[in-house]
This record gives C-alpha cells, structure tokens and sequence, in this order.
C-alpha cells in the first residue's frame, strides 16, 4: 500500500492479519482435556465456567468487523503523517482551538482528514464489546517511536457515561489516558472549572499528541438527548474529532442508540461515515439449509463441544438445538449462559448430559430476568425489541454459585464422597472406574494402596493393576455378593445412560413423548417399512 | 449367583420343554389357558407355521397378522422365554429387581421372536418384538421389565422392538384378517392358481367396479354359486398371487387397484414346497 508508506505511525502496526492468523488470533483459549472429565464436579464447575469469558468462535461478522477496523485504523493515519509534518499542523490547529475556545478555529490550512467513523449497532448480548475487545488486543495498545521521541496510543476505548454527559465523558476520556500513560490529566483538565467546550478542545488535542489511532466509544445508547442536549453536542464532537483531528471513531451501541444518530441529518450521514453495522442475533436456520453450514449451527457445534460430562453426546440433538434456539432466540450471550447453566446442572443433578428437560428448567429457574426480552424477540415487533433492547443477565455468578452449593449438599447422593487427602489424580481415576461400571465399596480402598504402592505411575498406568486387583478380589469368597440387587429408584433414573429406557422416561412428561424417545433409538417397530418390504 | 428359586409351575413348564423347537413343534412358554383372561385371548392356526398360536390379546393377534403377512418370515415363536440366568445377570449389572412372585424367580418372556430369511437380504437373520399399550409406558415397573428385555436381546445381538397399538394401523390389520381367513376356507392354492388367468381378464375387462361387483359377473359367467368367485379372488389374494396397497381399506378396493404378481411360477413353486 504505497499511502500507508513513509508512515511511521502506520508502519510502527503489526502486519494486515490474514484471514486464517485472525481466526486463531481471535478464536478463545480454553483447554480441552478429555480426562478432566471425571474430574470431581466442584473442579469441573469451575472449568465449565471459563466458557462464559473464554469462549469465542469467530463468524463471518467478526472477520467484517476486523477489517473495516484495520482499514480505518490506518487510513486514519494516512492524513497524520508523523514524518512529513502533517501531524504538527494538526497539533498548532488543536492548539489554537483551545486557546480561542473556538472548535471550528485553526491557523494552518486545513489538513485533508482521511479518518472514517463507524456506528456499530448490535443488540445486547450479541458480542460487540468482547469482538471489539479481542480484535483490538491483536494490535499493541502503545508503541513508542525512539526517532521521533513520540508515544502513540493505537486505540482507546472509552464507554459512554451512564448519565449521558458530556462532562462525564470527557472524564472518562482522560482517565482513560491516565491509566495507560500514567499521567494526570484527571487532575490537570478534568478537575478544574473548564467548560465542556475546552474540555473537548482538550481532548482533541490529546488526541493529535499521541495520534490515537481510533477511538472506540461503547455503549453509545447512553447519550441522552434529555441531558442538556449531550446527545447533539457530543456527536457534534465526534464528528469534529473525525472531520478536523483526523481521529477514526467506532460507535458502539444497542438498538436503542439509532434513534440518537437520526436526531440530527448532519451527525447521521457523518456517523455512518464508513457505514454501519448492524448485529442482529443469529438467525435461525431455515428447514431446507444444512444446519452445520448457518451460523447458528457453527456456533452452537463449536460450543458443544466444550462439555465436560461424562455421558455427553458427539453432536447437537437436533430436538435440543431447537429448543436451544427457542430459548435464547440467538442471542449469543443467552446461548453461552444458557449452555454453562445447564451443563452446570448436569454436573449438580448427576444427570451428566443437557437434556431438554435441562434446559428448560434452567431457563425457568435461572433466566428469569430476560424472559420479556426472550418473548419480545420471538414476537418479532421491532417495538417491543427496542423496548428491552437494554436487558442483561444479572447474577451469572451467583447463579453458578448457587449451584455448586447445591452439588455440595448433594454430593453423598450421587456418588460416593472421596477422599483420597484430595489427591486430583485418585479422585479422576476413581470415577472413570465408576464410569466404567466398576462401582463398588471395594474400590476405595484399592486406588488408595495403588497410590500408596506406585508413587510414580500414571493413571494410564495404574488403571490395570487396580482392575486386576479388583477381579481378583471379586471372585474370592470374603466378599460377600449382594443378595439381590437393589434396584434404582425412579427418581433417580436421569443419571442413567442415554440409551437406557429408564432415562427415556426420567425425561419424558407422558408416554406419546416417552414413546418418541423410544422411537429415536430405533427401538420401535416400522409397519410402514415393514409392509413395504412384502411386495 | 444360582440362589433363586423356582414355583412348581415353572419348573413343569421347564420339563415339558416349553419355550423350545421350531415351527410346527415350538411350544410357548404361555398358553392362553395358562392366564387369567385379560381382554380377549386368540388361538389362531398359523398358515405358516402349520400350528395354533397362543395370542393374549387384541393387540398380539393384530401384530402376529401383520408379521405373518410378510413372506420373509420363516418362523414365529410367541411367548417366547429368556434364559433365566441370563435375565438374572443383566438384572443386577441394571439394578433392576427381577420379576418374582411370592419369592419364587419368574421366567421372563418376549410376546415374538420371528425367523426372517429375504432371498435379497442379509441371510437368515432373528427379531424379537414386544407388544405393549402405549399407557403401559408410564408404568415404571413396565420400564425397567422392557429394559431388562431390551439389554437381554442386545447382548444376544438380535434386534428387539416395542410395537404399541400406534404401530398397528387398524386398515391394515381388518385387511389382513379378512385375508387371514380367506386362506382358512380356501380351496386348494394349485385349484386356485390356475383359475387366476380367467380372473385376471375379468379385473382387467372393468377396472372400475368394486370387487363383489366383479365376483358376481364371474358367478354369472361360469353358472358359479353366487359369492364363490369372489371368495376365490379373496383367497388368491391372501395367497399374494394378486396385490393391493393393503393400506387401502378393504370396501373401497377396485378392480384397478389389484396387481397380478410378477412371478406366478416361483409363488407357485413355493407353495408346492410347503404343502
């Protein structure tokens, strides 16, 4: 790109990603080891929880959404070249606006401004922020130039303050700036009399200092019009920070912030400088389209396969990923939750797989809160989505916290409490031999000694000498057989394996469903292939 | 392990070999007199096997019509026992109680086990089917029994499935019933095949009557007994010489509707075998 040469400020980034370094770049960090599966479920509620920050598969709207940032990123800079001087005029133009108070003030002739906006408008949940947050961190946040004994801050990401304004925005501004430079401009700007318009002169000016390279501004649905007509002046602001100081801005906001970028002809055409994005939530696939090849199905055969429970299934039921979208209406963040709740009640319950009946009740019990949201998005009013546009989970923690108390109290229930001195490696081993249908009173005390005997072998190794252990103590004559065998309770039947007819109804509310389920594992009798056959 | 125990009943069923051979000498583990009478019981001569089957109920009759209709089937055994050990293994590796009464172990059984062998399929191969009313499924105890059933026949790798009165089509079972007996009073199939060519000119010559209609021209024709032509068409029916949909209800049948099958001399020669 011959513009972007010669450019210090450009040349300083690292390369154009491509597309396959982008999606590992972004993709998330979790480790999948297969054995922590018969980890305890209190260390397993743990894991199943990094899902909720660590989890992110990239989709075609993210790689959209990183090249048009890298594309404003630098042509951004292209108009405030460091090296020619374009920069310097820049800063006495910022300079005689502060002095004069004056924005539309300068004294050098105007420097042609290459920056670019962007409004970026997604519903709550959908994933803007943490796409915003992964794409930026694939660039350094401050690169300093020895040469030119000049700092350069790439990116600064500032939210809208809750109030809607300005004063607080600016604050935000400069806070920000502090905690990555060590400055003090808080108390330098931020703490005296200055009237909102030096305040913006200021920033603007901090802005050419360190050529910030783009300003992200989250939660652009703050700005109220009602707050001393913040929402006019602030994009006002904006599109000076674009137009004269060659700043590039992301704006980033629900549904709810369009209204703000129509109020006024001028601020709209400028806040779709560079287009705009819209998020919607995944859209449910249609019955004709392979489901593996939507977005939906991606993302939710992605995230399945982060499961750590010892009686999951390779691929998404297809009745489960149904309800699955019925219930989170493609909100991604609902999906996570959704999906880290349930599995997490699979752990507690002892049931070891999300069935529907699982996810519903989580959805029921957990997910109260944004159930108006849920039903307005499946209503499909655009009015009464704006409405709840704004809705987060609350308590995801706490939830999940609730939870794990729960496993505490039922742990005896489920499976026999372990000690083992918390020894991580005994308890694995202990109940993949459970898992292997080894259970039985005699196992305790036979991974203890193996753990005693061999200090220094692996589980891979170990397993044999216990289970040659264990038959030979099964066929001698002490260990007395059970007269008869004790039956599972009703109650209990969810723990049981997929294929068992006792899990089919644990999860069946009546015999057309417990029927169904039988049917699914081809278990019932075809009349209609078989009278085909007889001709 | 061997600590169970057995009633009188069973140990003399055991003696008497129930539950063994093949065909015409295999013995169901239950008969109809061996039960007190829950709905109405059958006692149907199999065309196939050549003896009387002991059918519980409503619902067995229907689905032994509909596993005796298809020609791949070489053998029914109903009432058919499960090895007691084995049973008595799987219950515990299950934790299921295994059925006893009155602390006495209980035989357990599936209500078919057939023989199919298709001449274009896989070589002779086993199915056992069990029949249930659908409510019965929200029994537990009934769970568990079908689950002990099902891990039984899954360990002797023969497929097993459950039919329920949804699986039994109620067109198709008066069809086959109606067939069923056309068979029982039948002439002989050599008599009978070789009147199909006049038959068959009479379907064709009016595709569009219905099939007492078309009897009844036959009758006229051939100075027959009124009703005997169209007890012949029944019979070469069930004899699979003519075809129908048998989805299609019997009273609505036409003439167009039936087929002629395509191989008359093989049906023939099969039938010849089995006489």
């Amino acid at each position: 790109m011959p513009s972007y040469q010669g450019n210090p400020l450009i040349e300083a980034l690292p390369p154009i990603l491509e597309r396959k370094q982008l999606k590992a770049g972004l993709g998330g960090s979790i480790k999948l080891r297969p054995a922590d599966i018969y980890l305890d479920g209190e260390t397993r509620i743990h894991i199943i929880s990094q899902l909720l920050d660590g989890f992110f598969q990239p989709l075609a709207r993210h790689i959209q959404l990183e090249s048009k940032i890298s594309v404003m990123l630098r042509g951004g800079y292209v108009g405030r070249n460091l090296a020619t001087g374009d920069l310097s005029a820049h800063i006495q133009n910022g300079y005689e606006r502060i002095m004069r108070g004056d924005l539309l003030d300068f004294r050098f002739d105007h420097v042609e401004s290459t920056a670019k906006s962007l409004a970026f408008i997604g519903c709550s949940g959908s994933g803007k922020t943490s796409s915003l947050n992964r794409i930026l961190a694939t660039y350094p946040q401050l690169i300093h130039h020895p040469e030119h004994n000049f700092t350069q801050i790439v990116f600064l990401k500032i939210d809208c303050p809750h109030d809607g304004s300005l004063k607080s925005l600016c604050h935000n501004f400069f806070r920000e700036i502090d905690s990555i430079l060590a400055t003090n401009y808080v108390r330098r700007y931020g703490e005296k009399r200055h009237s909102v318009e030096t305040m913006i002169a200021l920033m603007s000016q901090l802005a050419n200092t360190y050529a910030i390279g783009l300003l992200v501004i989250d939660e652009i649905q703050h700005l109220s019009v009602r707050a001393s007509g913040g929402a006019e002046k602030m994009l006002n602001f904006f599109v000076t920070l674009v137009n004269e100081i060659s700043v590039p801005v992301v704006m980033v906001g629900t549904p709810k912030a369009r209204p703000v970028f129509e109020t006024d002809l001028r601020s709209a055409r400028r806040g779709a400088g560079f287009g705009s994005i819209l998020w919607e939530p995944l859209s449910k696939p249609s019955a004709e389209e392979n489901v593996l090849r939507t977005e939906w199905g991606a993302f939710t055969q992605k995230l399945w396969k982060y499961q750590w429970l010892t009686k999951a299934s390779e691929t998404v039921p297809d009745e489960l990923r149904e309800l699955w979208f019925d219930l989170s209406q493609g909100i991604m963040d609902v999906v996570i939750k959704l999906f880290v709740l349930s599995q997490i009640r699979a752990v507690v319950t002892g049931t070891e797989r999300i069935t529907p009946n699982i996810m519903k009740a989580v959805y029921q019990d957990e997910l109260k809160p944004i159930h108006p949201m849920i039903e307005a998005l499946r209503s499909g009013d655009p009015s009464k989505i704006a409405r709840y546009s704004d809705l987060t989970i609350p308590d995801i923690d706490k939830k999940i916290l609730e939870l794990s108390n729960l496993l505490e109290s039922s742990k005896d229930q489920i499976r026999k409490s372990v000690q083992y001195g918390g020894n991580d490696q005994a308890i694995r081993l202990h109940n993949m031999l459970v898992d292997m249908g080894y259970e039985s009173d005699l196992l305790e005390p036979l991974v203890q000694r193996a753990f005693e005997e061999y200090t220094d072998l692996q589980i891979k190794d170990l397993m044999p000498i216990i289970l040659k252990w264990y038959q030979s103590s099964e066929q001698s004559p002490p260990v007395k057989r059970k007269q008869k065998p004790k039956s599972i309770k009703a109650k209990d039947w969810h723990t049981l394996n997929s294929d068992d007819l006792r899990f089919m109804h644990s999860q069946a509310a009546n015999e057309e469903r417990m029927l169904g389920a039988v049917q699914q594992s081809g278990l019932v009798f075809n009349t209609d292939q078989w009278l085909a056959s007889v001709d | 392990m061997t600590d169970y125990k057995l009633d009188n009943r069973t140990r003399k069923w055991i003696k008497e070999e129930r539950g063994k051979g093949s065909g015409r000498d295999y013995h169901p583990w239950l008969t109809v007199r061996d039960l007190p009478s829950q709905g109405r019981s059958h006692r149907v001569m199999g065309h196939l096997t050549q003896r009387t089957h002991h059918l519980l109920s409503d619902m067995e009759l229907a689905a032994f019509l509909l596993l005796e209709w298809n020609p791949a089937v070489t053998d029914i055994r109903e009432q058919f026992p499960l090895r007691l050990e084995d049973t008595l293994v799987l219950a515990e590796e299950a934790n299921i109680r295994h059925p006893e009464i009155g602390g006495c172990t209980q035989v357990m059984s599936t209500d078919f086990v057939i023989d199919i062998s298709a001449p274009s399929g896989p070589g002779p191969q086993r199915m056992a089917i069990q029949v249930k009313a659908s409510s019965d499924l929200k029994d537990p105890r009934t769970v568990e029994k079908l689950e002990l059933e099902r891990r039984y026949w899954q360990r002797k790798e023969v497929s097993w499935y459950l039919v329920t009165e949804k699986q039994i089509p109620k067109t198709v079972v008066n069809n086959l019933e109606l067939l069923y007996s056309a068979r029982v009073q039948g002439e002989s199939p050599e008599v009978l095949f070789n009147s199909l060519p006049t038959y068959l000119a009479s379907l064709n010559a009016n595709p569009n009557s219905r099939l007492p209609e078309v009897g009844m021209l036959i009758d006229q024709s051939y100075s027959l007994e009124p009703g005997t032509a169209l007890a012949r068409l029944r019979a070469l029916m069930a004899l699979r010489a003519l075809t129908f949909d048998i989805s299609i209800p019997w009273n609505q049948l036409v003439a167009g509707d039936i087929q002629v099958v395509e191989d008359i001399t093989l049906l023939r020669a099969s039938y010849a075998a089995n006489q």
